[in-house]
Parts: C-alpha cells; sequence; structure tokens
C-alpha cells in the first residue's frame, strides 16, 4: 500500500510537470517523463560517479534539469507558441522529437553501464507500525510530493505570477496586450516544470532503476494520471497518480504483474466512460 | 492533387511517381535482404496511408496506428498458423483487415467522445499495450513472437521483387483511395469536423459517426498492411510493433506532409529508409530521428509536399491559381448534364414545396444557469417569409434563446415546435440542424484554411450517411450531385456579394465579411429558418447594405428569419415584427415603431440612441426618427 | 505634431509576410483628447492598431513614441508599461477567469510599484460599470458580449494607462450600454486620458471625438476635425469603393 502511494506520487509528480507546463502554454511536454529520467541520470552521475555529497548533488541535479527544461522551451516549443491554428499540433511532434533526442544523448552518454543501486541517504529499513512496514525512502517520495502540492497550491492562488500565467495560456497576444511578458510566462514555467522534475528523479533514483528508456513510460503513466485525475489542476494529477499507483500494486499483489499495464488503460477507460472530464474538473458552461 | 492540374500532368507525374518507387531497389539494393526491409518499409507506409485518412484529414490526434497494424498482422499470422487455406496474401490481407477494422472500431467506440489530445495519449498508451500483452500470451507465441517459416506448408507467391512490386502497386491504389476519400463529400465532412465541431454540427455534420467513419476507413490501409507486413517478413513478435512503430510513422508522416495525398508514402518511405540505414549507429538513430521531427516540426509544418506545393505556387503560380469564374462557368456549361444546375439552384434557393410550412413557434421556453434564470417564460412565433428581430440588453437571453432552439442547450420547460414536430426533444445540434434551421455565430466559425467556396459548399451537403459512403466512389450521380452543390454555393456567395471572394482563404476575410460568408453558408444548406446571432456587428455601412438586401431576399423566398442584433438602425429597417427580452423575459412585441416607443424599452434598453444613424438611412425608418430620451 | 507629449505613430507598414496591409500610417493624439479612426472593413484599422503596440505583425517601418519616447522596437508589454492600452477587437479577455480575477491581472505591471493602490482601483472600475461589480467573482467567459466589452476595458485601464486604444468597443454591445461605455470615456477623457477609438458608425465616432482620420487599403487618406460637416467628406470614401451598393445615399449628418 505505501509502495504504491510512492509509485503513485511518482506518477503524480510527472502529472504535476505536465500540469505546470500546461497551465501557462496549453502545450503538453512529452519530454516532462524524461526530464524525470533526466533527474535520475544526474543522480546516478552525481553519487555515484563523482560520489559528491547530497546537498551538491541536489543543487547540480536542479540546475541541470531546469537549465535543460528552459532550452526546450527556447528552442523546441516557443516557435510554436507564436503561431496558432494549423501549426498547433507541432509542438506535439516537435516534444516527441525532443524526448527522443533526450534519451538518446543520455543512451550515448551511459550506455554500457552496468545498472547500478543508487545509493540513498536513508537506510533500506523503515518504521514498524504494527505489522505494517513503511519504508523510508517510499516515506521520502511521497513526502516530497506533499511538499511539491502544497507549494504549487500557495503559487496558483496567491500569486501574480501563477495568474499570468493561465491568462497567458488561455491567450498570449491578449496577455501581452495587458502588460504580461508571455515569453517570460512560459520560460518560468518550464523551468518550474524541470525543478519538479529533478526533485521526483533525485527522490525516486534509489527505488527505480537508472535507465535511459524509463522516460516513455514515466511520460505516459504521468499522462494516464491526469486522465485519470483531471487535466489543468494539481488536485487532478495527485488524485489520478494515487489512484494509478494503487490501483497497479493493487493488480500486482492479487491478480498478476504480468499484465500490470492493463491497469492503467482500464482504469482510464473507466473515468472516461462515467467522466470524461475526469475526477477533478468543473465542467464550465460552454457557450457560442 | 498529385501537384499538377491537368488530367495528362497527372498522368505522367503518377506514372513518374509508380517509376520511382518500382526502381527503388536498384538503388537502395535488391538482395532478399535489402528486399526484406524495403517490403517492410512499405508496410509502414500502408499504415502511414491510413494514419493519414484520420489525422491528416479528419484531425483526430490518433496516435497508435502500430496498435491496429499490430492486431492485424497477429491475427493473420495466427490464421496461417492455424489453417493451411490462409496461408496465401490475399486471406491474410483480408484477415487482417477485418480485425484492425472491428479493433478501431472498439478503440473509436471508447475514446472519441473525449477527442483532442486526450484521444492522442490514450491510443498512443493502447499502441503501448498491444506489444506487452502478445508478449504474455501463448496463442501469439509470446516473447518470441510466431514465425511462418517453421510452418513447412507456408511458401510465398509471389516472393522476392515480384511481392515487392505487389507492395508497390497495393500502395498506389491506396493513394487512390486517399484522393478518393479526400474529394468526396465525408472527406469534406471530415474537414469541418477538423475546423470546428460546433461548425460541423450547426451544418448538420454529427462528429461522433463522422470520426467513426475516418477510424474505420483509415483500418482499412493499416489492416492490409498488417497482412502484408506478416506475409513478407514471415514473422511477428512484439518487438516488430512496439510503440515506437507509431512514433515512427507519425514522424514519417509530418515529414512528408499530412493532409496531403502523397505526403505518407514519401515521409514514411524516407524515415523508414534513414532508420534501416541508421541501424547500425544504434545509439545515434534515436539522437537523428529526434533532431529531424524537432526540425521539420519547425521549419517545414506543412512537411515536404507542402513545401513543394508552395514552391510551385510561387514559381508556377498558373499550374496552382484556381479556376477563374469564366473557367468555372464554361465547365459546368459544357457538361451536358450540369448545363442547367446553375439555374436549377436558382430556383431551389429554399427547400422546394412546402411553402405553407407551418411557423417555428417558441412556448414558454425556460433554461436556468446556477441560479439565474437566463431565459425565464418566453414566447415568440418565427413565421416564414418574415423577418423577425430579436433584441435586449446584454445577458437577458437572445444567444441563450437562440442556443435552446438549435439544441445546443436543453430546455428546462416549455416546447419548441415547428407544426406538430418537437425541437426541444431532439437529441444535439444535428438533427435541429437537418430540421431545416441553419445558423451563424457570434463569433464567426469558419474552416479558416478552405475557400469562401469550400465553406460555402461544405454547407450545402444534406448527403445521409448511406449515400454519402457511395460518395467515395465518385459515381456519376455523387458528381452531378456536386455540380449541383457547387452551383448553389455560387450562388449563395453571390446574393451576399462575395462571388469574387469565392477563392480567398477564409481565415484571410476581414472580420465583418467573414459574417457575410457564414450568412452564405447557412443558405446553401436551403433551410426553412435561419437564425443570425449579430450578424451585422463589424459591418461596414457598404456591406451593411448588402447584408440587408440578402436578409429581405432570403424572407422573400419563403425563410423565416430571426435575427439577434444589436444594430437597431439596421435592424429595425428590416425587421417586420420585434421581439424584446430583458432579464430573460419578453417585455415587448411588435412592429419596429411600436417597440422603439415603448418606455419600458426606451428606458431598458434603447436609451437616447437615435435610430436614424446611417447604415439604416433607409426609407422604412422614418416613423423612428425621434428616439426619444 | 511629434512634439514631446503625445502618442504618435509615423509612417508605420506592417503586415503578414510580403503582404503590406498597413502602408505609411500616420496618427497623433494628446492626452485629454478622443481622435476617431474609421474606414471600411479591411482597410487596416485593426492590424494598424495592433501594429503600433508591437504586435504580431513585426513593424516593417516608421517610428511609434509615446511622449516623445521611441518605443518602436517595444513588445506589448513594454508598451503597456510605457502607458499605452489597446483593447483589441472581439473582447479578449481571460474567459476562464473569474470579472475580479481578469481586472486584477491587468494591474499586472503594476503589482510591484503600486500594490496596495489595486484593490481601489478594481473598485473604482466597478464604480464605472457598476454591472461588474454584481458578477465580480463569475467566469468572464458567462458574461453577454456587452459585459465582457466592459470588462475588456476594465481591464486595460487597470494598467494606468495615458493613452486608451478602443477598437471597436460598440460591437455587439446594446444601444444602452454603448452609451454607457462611451459616456464612461467620456469622463476619462475629462481626466487627462488620450483615446483612440475605431467604430464601424461614423456618426458616433465623429459625436465622440474632437479629430478624425479615416484609412483605405491600408493607408491614411484623409484627416481632419470632427465636424458636422466632416461626414459629407468621409462616407464617399466609405461608401465609394466597394461596388455594389444599391442605393447609394447622403445620410444626414447628426450632432
Amino acid at each position: 500500500m505505501v509502495a504504491g502511494l510512492a509509485i503513485g506520487a511518482i506518477y503524480g509528480l510527472v502529472g504535476i510537470g505536465y500540469t505546470v507546463v500546461f497551465n501557462a502554454t496549453r502545450v503538453f511536454n512529452l519530454a516532462q517523463g524524461d526530464l524525470v529520467m533526466v533527474g535520475v541520470m544526474g543522480s546516478y552521475l552525481t553519487l555515484v560517479v563523482w560520489k559528491l555529497p547530497w546537498v551538491a548533488a541536489l543543487v547540480i541535479v536542479l540546475a541541470g534539469v531546469a537549465a535543460i527544461a528552459a532550452a526546450e522551451e527556447r528552442f523546441v516549443v516557443r516557435p510554436f507558441l507564436k503561431k496558432s491554428g494549423a501549426a498547433s499540433f507541432g509542438w506535439f511532434i516537435a516534444t516527441l522529437g525532443f524526448s527522443a533526442v533526450l534519451e538518446a544523448v543520455v543512451a550515448i552518454l551511459f550506455g554500457h553501464r552496468p545498472i547500478v543501486a543508487i545509493p540513498s541517504p536513508l537506510s533500506l529499513s523503515g518504521l514498524h507500525i504494527g505489522s505494517v512496514q513503511l519504508g523510508y525512502r517510499d516515506l521520502l517520495v511521497i513526502g516530497t510530493f506533499v511538499v511539491v502540492i502544497v507549494i504549487l497550491d500557495l503559487f496558483y492562488s496567491k500569486s501574480w505570477l501563477g495568474q499570468a500565467m493561465r491568462g497567458t495560456a488561455e491567450d498570449r497576444e491578449a496577455a501581452s496586450l495587458r502588460g504580461i511578458n508571455p515569453i517570460s510566462m512560459s520560460r518560468t514555467a518550464f523551468i518550474m516544470a524541470g525543478l519538479v522534475a529533478a526533485i521526483a528523479g533525485f527522490v525516486i533514483a534509489p527505488i527505480t532503476f537508472s535507465d535511459p528508456n524509463i522516460g516513455l513510460s514515466f511520460t505516459l503513466k504521468g499522462f494516464l494520471a491526469l486522465a485519470i485525475g483531471g487535466f489543468g489542476s494539481i488536485r487532478g494529477a495527485v488524485v489520478g497518480g494515487l489512484t494509478l499507483g494503487v490501483c497497479e500494486q493493487l493488480f500486482d499483489a492479487y491478480v498478476s504483474s504480468n499484465y500490470e499495464i492493463l491497469v492503467g488503460l482500464i482504469l482510464v477507460l473507466l473515468v472516461l466512460t462515467i467522466r470524461p472530464e475526469g475526477l477533478f474538473r468543473s465542467t464550465v458552461a460552454r457557450t457560442v | 492533387m498529385l501537384l499538377c492540374k491537368t488530367r495528362w500532368g497527372r498522368l505522367v507525374t503518377t506514372l513518374i511517381w509508380l517509376a520511382i518507387g518500382l526502381a527503388l531497389p536498384v538503388v537502395y539494393g535488391n538482395g532478399v535482404e535489402k528486399l526484406g526491409q524495403l517490403d517492410y518499409i512499405l508496410s509502414l507506409v500502408m499504415v502511414g496511408i491510413g494514419l493519414n485518412i484520420v489525422l491528416g484529414f479528419a484531425g483526430q490526434i490518433f496516435l497508435g496506428p502500430s496498435a491496429l497494424f499490430a492486431a492485424g498482422g497477429y491475427a493473420s499470422a495466427v490464421a496461417a498458423t492455424h489453417y493451411t487455406s490462409a496461408q496465401n496474401i490475399y486471406a491474410m490481407c483480408l484477415i487482417s483487415v477485418v480485425v484492425s477494422v472491428i479493433l478501431a472500431a472498439v478503440i473509436a467506440a471508447l475514446t472519441l467522445r473525449v477527442g483532442g489530445f486526450y484521444l492522442g495519449m490514450v491510443t498512443l498508451f493502447i499502441a503501448l499495450v498491444i506489444p506487452v500483452v502478445a508478449g504474455q500470451w501463448s496463442l501469439t507465441g509470446g516473447q518470441s513472437g510466431l514465425s511462418l517459416l517453421t510452418i513447412l506448408t507456408f511458401t510465398q507467391k509471389p516472393s522476392g521483387y515480384a511481392l515487392y512490386v505487389v507492395g508497390v502497386g497495393i500502395v498506389a491504389v491506396m493513394a487512390g483511395f486517399a484522393w478518393a476519400v479526400r474529394s468526396s463529400r465525408l472527406g469534406r465532412r471530415f474537414g469541418s469536423i477538423m475546423a470546428s465541431e460546433d461548425l460541423a454540427t450547426s451544418i448538420g455534420v454529427a462528429p461522433y459517426w463522422t470520426k467513426l467513419a475516418s477510424f474505420l476507413l483509415a483500418a482499412i490501409p493499416i489492416g492490409i498492411a498488417g497482412g502484408y507486413y506478416v506475409y513478407s517478413q514471415q514473422f511477428i513478435s512484439p518487438d516488430s510493433v512496439t510503440v515506437q512503430t507509431s512514433i515512427y510513422i507519425l514522424a514519417g508522416l509530418v515529414v512528408g506532409g499530412a493532409g496531403t495525398i502523397l505526403g505518407p508514402i514519401v515521409g514514411v518511405a524516407l524515415v523508414g529508409i534513414a532508420i534501416e540505414l541508421l541501424n547500425s549507429f544504434n545509439q545515434y538513430e534515436g539522437l537523428v530521428y529526434g533532431a529531424v521531427l524537432i526540425l521539420v516540426a519547425i521549419l517545414m509544418p506543412t512537411g515536404i509536399m507542402g513545401v513543394l506545393r508552395d514552391l510551385l505556387a510561387r514559381f508556377r503560380p498558373s499550374a496552382m491559381a484556381p479556376p477563374s469564374l469564366e473557367e468555372l462557368a464554361a465547365k459546368m456549361g459544357g457538361d451536358t448534364a450540369g448545363g442547367t444546375d446553375a439555374a436549377d439552384a436558382l430556383a431551389q434557393r429554399v427547400a422546394p414545396a412546402e411553402t405553407d410550412t407551418p411557423p417555428l413557434v417558441v412556448m414558454g421556453a425556460r433554461r436556468r444557469f446556477g441560479g439565474v434564470m437566463a431565459v425565464d417564460g418566453v414566447d415568440l412565433t418565427v413565421e416564414r417569409g418574415r423577418i423577425h428581430a430579436l433584441v435586449g440588453p446584454n445577458g437577458s437571453g437572445k444567444t441563450t434563446l437562440l442556443n435552446l432552439i438549435t439544441g445546443y442547450y436543453s430546455l428546462d420547460g416549455g416546447s419548441i415546435t415547428v407544426g406538430d414536430k418537437r425541437l426541444d426533444t431532439l437529441k444535439g445540434t444535428v438533427p435541429v440542424s437537418r430540421m431545416g434551421i441553419a445558423r451563424t455565430f457570434q463569433t464567426p466559425k469558419l474552416n479558416q484554411f478552405e475557400t469562401a467556396l469550400g465553406n460555402v459548399f461544405a454547407g450545402a451537403d444534406r448527403t445521409s450517411l448511406g449515400p454519402l459512403l457511395g460518395t467515395l466512389f465518385h459515381t456519376p450521380r455523387a458528381r452531378r450531385d456536386d455540380r449541383k452543390a457547387m452551383a448553389a454555393s455560387f450562388v449563395a456567395l453571390g446574393d451576399v456579394g462575395l462571388v469574387t471572394n469565392a477563392f480567398d482563404m477564409a481565415g484571410l476575410i476581414p472580420h465583418g465579411t467573414q459574417r457575410l460568408l457564414e450568412i452564405a453558408r447557412a443558405m446553401a444548406l436551403r433551410p426553412m429558418f435561419v437564425l443570425l446571432d449579430e450578424p451585422a456587428a463589424g459591418l461596414s455601412p457598404a456591406e451593411a447594405e448588402v447584408f440587408k438586401d440578402a436578409v429581405r431576399m432570403m424572407a422573400r423566398a419563403g425563410l423565416g428569419v430571426l435575427i439577434v442584433e444589436h444594430n437597431l438602425p439596421i435592424v429595425f429597417d428590416i425587421a417586420d415584427e420585434v421581439t424584446v427580452l430583458d432579464e430573460g423575459q419578453v417585455i415587448a412585441t411588435g412592429t419596429p415603431a411600436e417597440v422603439s416607443r415603448d418606455p419600458v424599452v426606451v428606458r431598458v434598453y434603447i436609451g437616447r440612441q437615435r435610430l436614424d444613424r446611417p447604415g439604416g438611412e433607409g426609407s422604412s425608418t422614418a416613423t423612428l426618427a425621434p428616439g426619444a430620451t | 505634431m511629434t512634439g514631446a507629449t503625445g502618442f504618435s505613430i509615423d509612417g508605420l507598414t506592417a503586415g503578414y509576410g510580403r503582404v503590406k496591409v498597413v502602408t505609411d500610417f500616420t496618427l497623433t493624439v494628446a492626452p485629454g483628447e478622443v481622435v476617431a479612426l474609421v474606414g471600411r472593413n479591411g482597410a487596416g484599422k485593426s492590424t494598424a492598431l495592433a501594429a503600433a503596440v508591437g504586435l504580431r505583425f513585426g513593424q516593417a517601418g516608421g517610428r511609434v513614441t509615446i511622449d516623445g519616447t521611441d518605443v518602436s522596437q517595444e513588445t506589448p508589454n513594454a508598451i503597456v508599461v510605457a502607458g499605452v492600452s489597446l483593447v483589441p477587437e472581439g473582447r479578449r479577455i481571460f474567459r476562464d477567469m473569474t470579472v475580479l480575477e481578469n481586472l486584477r491581472l491587468g494591474a499586472f505591471t503594476r503589482r510591484r510599484t503600486s500594490r496596495r493602490e489595486i484593490p481601489g482601483d478594481i473598485e473604482q472600475v466597478y464604480e464605472l460599470f457598476p454591472v461588474l461589480s454584481r458578477y465580480s467573482g463569475k467566469v468572464a467567459g458567462a458574461l453577454s458580449g456587452g459585459q465582457q466589452q466592459m470588462v475588456a476595458i476594465g481591464q486595460a485601464l487597470m494598467s494606468k494607462p495615458t493613452y486608451l486604444l478602443l477598437d471597436e468597443p460598440a460591437s455587439g454591445v446594446a444601444p444602452i450600454l454603448v452609451d454607457e461605455i462611451y459616456d464612461t470615456i467620456d469622463r476619462l477623457v475629462a481626466d487627462g486620458l488620450g483615446v483612440v477609438l475605431v467604430d464601424q458608425s461614423v456618426e458616433r465616432a465623429l459625436e465622440r471625438s474632437s479629430r478624425y482620420y479615416v484609412m483605405d487599403n491600408g493607408s491614411m487618406v484623409l484627416s481632419g476635425d470632427s465636424t458636422a460637416s466632416a461626414i459629407d467628406q468621409i462616407n464617399p470614401i466609405l461608401l465609394g469603393t466597394l461596388g455594389s451598393v444599391p442605393t447609394p445615399s447622403t445620410p444626414q449628418g447628426s450632432g
């Protein structure tokens, strides 16, 4: 159960990364999962290869992934933000391409190496509450998740920037006419998403494989989390991620881990049939 | 369109493309292994052609073509393993098509309601799931897959180069199929769906069924691809149909140019060849592929074929220029069957006969949003042959009432009827528009990337689903219908003074003029009633005159016209009857003169504005002159 | 009049790619003054105003100055900071946000410098357009067209502009609200706001302005003082070029 929550928290963090970018640009960054993967590999590089202390490693990973995200915004996504209409599908292809580039680059850099466990500051053991064992590492993931949620929630409800980002997503031109710099909004959003990805990568590194190919799976699972919970809200990402993680663990335990991949699909199709807009999305009256 | 206008030119270019296809092994290599690779690429090209139908024509972000490909391929492989009668290319392709179409129907049924980006990710995920399931299932041979080589009775015939030629032939036929789909009425409906679903429903195109049709049509080439793949490779395993396959094909489609006929062929072939050649530098494959995707998406959003088309348009404008009006007239007149089409269209501006159709009656209509009664017990009658204006302060419920009549919202109480037919119990906007009720939108909804004529033409289409499939085959009857609709569209454009804009892209026409274009489109539906939502906003004085004439003409032709409009000088000039709404209730009805003297109306709505401003400089406004304060 | 005060556009050229929609566009407005900009549909009025505030078209040429400062190369958001706000045609507000959020976001450029004044400024907008205060917490996209237009204008005012460019503020607005909106604008002008007004109704535009400019085919073709007789010069341009006007008429100028 706790392991399920931890995995759900990972999906939720990817989903939050999507949401942050989506809320400022209406773009789904298909490289989000790969940014998390880069975070994992960055942890491997800094902790295992360079043997840096924890804090230094964390700072480097945060800065590195945020920089990659900023570069993605500048060179891959921004060309599509100016345009509209026919080109609106272009960002999809471009971010997909960027995710392929990230995977390839990481594979080239780390290609032929044994998959090593990445050390964690926390021991493998955990708390025992009655007969339930709570792994420290799982708890770290869940704790981080909660902190990220709280910070982002405050950001969107209280700060000018959060509001301005929402406005920019709706109409970049109108936003610029009201004095909001749309370029800085999208850049900031990508950097924030990069930071979320870096944190996610750093805390999950000890409990996952350090494999360049995990990116696509994060990307899709994070998306499923949103599809289940609802797009555009942090709450949706949280609920969707946790639901997916827990259901997968239960399915593994009671049915079969071979078909684990079906869980996400079944959940999404269920939600689609019952509540197409996701569990957490208020319906806004349409007008024509 | 094969980048050429004349029939001979098309034939020559087609032959050139075919020759390139057939001669490819000479350049690429014609050993057994190389031919095998080319056969593989051919099957990917076929998938690309299918994907293009759903993604390029209908704009549905379907990202899991490899799921259909895999299902079809596996089905044919399983059949060939168990039955000797299924061990030939025809049976295998047939089985593959059937399974692929069934799966497409299932996927569509489950996911089409959401659409957009959602659809893309869910279908991509399905593409991810299928190989995983296949890898676990004993029927599909698990991880090691199914190999036809181990079946002694299986022999390839045709094989080698002949098999490749068959593949090229299939691709050529599919290209023709794609062309037939795109230029059919169904294909134009795909275009309307792609532009805007609200627009599509308003002209009677049901989004769900149209999208479903695009999925099923797409599944045919993809299914054939599955059969051809298994037959030529004699092998299928989870690794041959990964989600990457979908992404590669998608990349090929974008590189080649989505929505064009040759785009998927050229693009997927190039990407396929590139992947085969890069295979030796395994690690760099993804790097090159990703970088190409980014660059193409940014620099050539219309793909190779789009860029070629633009170049051709620049250097040989004559080859790409739309036909002149004279040419078009000659074409219509010169054809024996089409000679009288224009006259027919003129005569049939409105739904023929039924001039004594009963009025559109709204009784006690109520609709609540949250705690607010947006429409609160409204009675309204729109007679045929008359112009009825619906005015009132902002937020008084006018547009809501329009949306109620067109079925966009459902009623909380009351009824909307034409004679003994209830409109309010119909489900959604499509059946209402099919009842002969056309509308325009406050913000014009047009297919921006289609010509003005094309937009009106889309509105002129009232074919029902059965004959619609017939239009795929371009039967003589379908072609004659097309000519008639084209003539009707021209007439409709003429009525709003836009004939000279017929071949302009709708998106580039000024905003105000787009409203006139919307009216032309609504007219092309040959409705009994037409509902205009703020049609005069943004019209220049000269356009306002054209507009007034067009509306008067509609009424003379027997249509019932309901206009929501704030520009009182214009609307009071043409209206026979006015209903004034305030806070969801009718506060006055009568002639323009009566209403404009009503003290309540003046207080809540008209204010001290004078009604004799230009734009309304007709004679009938004389009685309105003292606007009162 | 390219002097120290005033918003001035001089010889502006703009368009889409190689197609020039606007050529040699020139206009000046001083604080406390309303100038009208009229012309047929497609004459290039909207494009000219959008290009003047740095939007999308990337000016090909010309000079734009605000009180003597050259802003020709500035981005739209920088031009807002410099004191010019454009309310574009088509009520481009943030439809998914509430009215209050829309207004607050209008003060984005002042979030650091005058945070304390913002709630008061929102109250002022509500005084100008009382109906908005009723819908303060409502999603703006659910308001009617005229109310959305008020939100758009109110939002533009929240940046405390010196010059306000209004592109078709009366389009799709109930007559009684048109009066209300124009009266509000008059009050703001009396307090020193400079306004460029685009209106389809030439009469109304002349009535509310002190000077006028007429655009045709992307260029400025006529300008002068907004007198009652001006309409006789303007109307031939507006009606003349579009071929099939059935009843050419000379409307009476009304005061």
